[in-house]
């Protein structure tokens, strides 16, 4: 697998600070500490 | 293997991200609890597989996963396993140390605790991407095999995608947002997703 590959999956499995509830607005940065 | 259906649903919202300063004077600052808009969404997602025939209800160790699975706990009358193989990721750029989570004895007087299980599976800090998706794999393997019936698997967005990875036996990975179910059925020897990191259950509030 290549390194692009790793960095993806953790971001797609890292909890993000900007998740909430669904029909929410998004903030417009995202910080991504767990 | 006869039919069995395996359910897998995320945590909700965390208390951490609604307060970010909690992380700093946090006794377990990896092990937060879950926000109110968390609870409002695990309600939802309890009410949702009210009516499943579930027969063993298996959960993460990180509290905010003990507090999704708790209401179905209760309505559901199932108690929990809870169950180390199915906890976060312990990737070492997310935290900086093995993430601390309650302790038995805090747990068992506010939740139906299955005592007598124990974890069949013990992740080890830090954890790799491989060791993480090989681990996934494993426990998914483990319970399908030991336990009869229809399994609900609660955890985190690597229990996910790591468990449903291990069991298609394919590296499907998608995002699945908070308090999402994912539901896989084993009928005629092989598996298929039926729902997908489905968040239809979820009301906006």
């Amino acid at each position: 697998m290549s390194q692009s590959e790793k960095v993806g999956k953790s971001m797609v499995f890292r909890d993000q600070e900007n998740e909430s509830a669904i029909a929410k607005p998004q903030p417009k940065s995202i910080t991504l500490r767990d | 293997m006869p039919e069995k259906t395996v359910w897998i649903a995320r945590h909700g919202h965390r208390f951490d991200f609604a307060y970010p300063e909690w992380f700093l004077t946090a006794e377990r600052r990896y092990d937060p609890a879950l926000s109110d808009e968390g609870f409002v969404q695990v309600q939802q997602l309890a009410t949702r597989l009210k009516q499943e025939p579930i027969d063993h209800l298996f959960c993460s160790p990180f509290l905010r996963a003990i507090q999704t699975a708790h209401p179905i706990s209760q309505l559901l009358e199932l108690p929990l396993k809870i169950e180390r193989g199915l906890g976060e990721w312990l990737n070492p750029d997310w935290m900086t140390e093995y993430p601390q989570t309650s302790p038995l004895e805090e747990l068992t007087p506010k939740y139906s605790i299955d005592q007598p299980y124990s974890s069949r599976l013990i992740p080890t800090y830090p954890e790799s991407e491989s060791a993480m998706m090989q681990r996934m794999a494993s426990i998914a393997g483990q319970l399908v095999t030991e336990f009869s019936g229809n399994l609900l698997l609660v955890g985190h967005g690597a229990t996910v995608g790591g468990i449903t990875a291990g069991l298609m036996g394919e590296n499907l990975i998608w995002q699945a947002p908070l308090a999402c179910l994912t539901k896989i059925v084993y009928v005629k020897n092989r598996w298929k997703i039926e729902l997908k990191a489905d968040i239809s259950h979820l009301e906006s509030f």
